[in-house]
């Protein structure tokens, strides 16, 4: 087969531990254009653990764009150039021959580095336990279209829920917030009824988690849709912030 | 009341505050604008809605003193903030191009925000204090005259409008995204009113110095 590899030069960050200081490394590479960039990094590691070195450490799972494992910072967009795009279906032909890559983890105050390219987005877990949840009876299924919901509103819902969870809108944002992500997971529920009982509670939990993780607020840049690989909208946020005003106004629960 | 204050602690909370002192200053900016406009009737107009504004006497007195704070509600809670959000992500990229894809005027909005402070000292300073507390018993007109036949003067008046524009382009619709007010039949018509509002006030504030300035040089 003839061979149509790219040569591309990485400078790859690597960092052995949380505590440690990190540096680039540069790596030369020969890669097919059809590789996504995890595989040319799978090659890469073989060829580093032929040699005896330390592969590059990386996150992934589904590797089909939809878990949200993946993520890494390539030439300073996260999940890399193209819009819409999850890093694990980020191509080598999206690069010319002879292109320089920079591959960085998400950086934030609220994400530590664990190693390499991996950072711990527990966070966003710990955002989700305070309040990303609806309360259901146990017991037999209910009736899956007891509740009638219109297009439209299942559409937003829908939209919203399209969040992987990834985490690349406090990569994206130059305030590291994570607006976006919570937006989305508290719209996701707002407009549905099975998310009323704890609509105003939820969103004051878990803006109030968001911020105890230590990540910043929202300047309306919008950033973080151009960035997010699942084009999630910024009319999310705006969502979460009229139902957090509303909720300070006439919620009941002084708590909070 | 301490929800009242946990609320204003957290960063949508804060940000509301951002939003609403914002369009507050933006009412009295068209306010002002519209006083300034009644430079265009001559000297002696402009010198009867001066006195007309001070025979208020205590009603103009608070006005002033609920203006000064929203004012400094403002710039103390978005400095805050931008403080607070500096210290986000203390590595920073090697790369960073995310920003690069967002409007030009969402890039600097603390930026312009601490030009604009800059430019209200001075001008509380050149005129306001001048003005009333001068000594020199001169009336506005000739001190609005005087310094605007000043090239450096008039210069940095018109640059501060522009940047005050640059603000104001990115803050209107912010304001409504904070307040929770978009919706794909008004937002828009909300982005579109903004732009004008920037340019309507930038040039608007723009064009007295300009006219001051070219009219000094110029004979009348």
């Amino acid at each position: 087969m003839e061979n149509h590899n790219i040569n591309l030069t990485l400078n790859i960050w690597r960092q052995e531990n949380p505590s440690t200081e990190g540096r680039f490394e540069e790596f030369k590479v020969s890669t097919s254009p059809d590789a996504s960039i995890l595989e040319m990094l799978d090659e890469l590691n073989n060829t580093l653990e032929a040699k005896g070195e330390r592969p590059i450490a990386f996150e992934s799972d589904c590797r089909e764009g939809i878990c949200g494992t993946c993520g890494v910072v390539v030439n300073g967009h996260p999940h890399g150039p193209l819009p819409k795009t999850a890093t694990c279906q980020l191509h080598m032909r999206t690069f010319k021959d002879g292109e320089n890559l920079y591959i960085e983890p998400f950086r934030a105050k609220a994400y530590n580095i664990i190693k390499d390219l991996i950072v711990d987005r527990s966070p966003l877990d710990k955002i989700i336990q305070s309040g990303g949840f609806i309360s259901v009876n146990t017991g037999s299924a209910p009736d899956a279209n007891i509740h009638p919901i219109s297009k439209e509103t299942a559409t937003i819902a829908i939209e919203a829920a399209e969040c992987i969870g990834c985490g690349a809108c406090v990569a994206a944002c130059k305030n590291a917030s994570a607006m976006l992500f919570v937006g989305a997971k508290v719209s996701q529920f707002a407009v549905l009824p099975q998310g009323q009982p704890e609509r105003y509670d939820r969103v004051q939990a878990m803006v109030n988690t968001m911020d105890e993780m230590g990540f910043g607020s929202c300047t309306n840049t919008y950033a973080c849709e151009a960035e997010c690989p699942k084009g999630v909208s910024v009319t999310n946020i705006a969502r979460m912030n009229r139902d957090f005003l509303k909720a300070k106004i006439t919620s009941h629960a002084l708590h909070f | 009341m301490s929800w009242l204050s946990r609320s204003f602690k957290t960063s949508i909370g804060q940000k509301l505050v951002m939003a609403i002192t914002g369009l507050l200053l933006l009412l009295f900016l068209f306010v002002h604008l519209a006083g300034n406009f009644t430079i265009w009737g001559g000297e002696a107009f402009f010198t009867q809605y001066v006195s007309t504004l001070e025979s208020l006497g205590n009603f103009t007195h608070i006005i002033e003193v609920g203006l000064a704070l929203l004012f400094i509600v403002h710039i103390f809670f978005g400095l805050r903030l931008a403080l607070q959000n500096a210290e986000k992500r203390p590595v920073q990229y090697k790369v960073y191009e995310s920003n690069n894809l967002i409007d030009f005027s969402a890039r600097y909005t603390w930026q312009t925000g601490v030009l604009i402070l800059v430019f209200l000292v001075v001008h509380l300073i050149t005129f306001w204090y001048l003005y009333k507390f001068g000594g020199e018993n001169r009336e506005l007109f000739e001190i609005v005259t005087t310094w605007f036949a000043n090239p450096i003067y008039s210069l940095f008046y018109v640059l501060i409008m522009i940047a005050l524009g640059v603000h104001i382009q990115h803050g209107f619709q912010s304001a409504f995204q904070t307040l929770g007010w978009t919706h794909p039949k008004y937002t828009p018509f909300i982005e579109k009113l903004g732009t004008f509002i920037a340019w309507l006030l930038g040039l608007g504030f723009s064009l007295i110095p300009i006219y001051f300035y070219f009219s000094s040089i110029g004979g009348n």
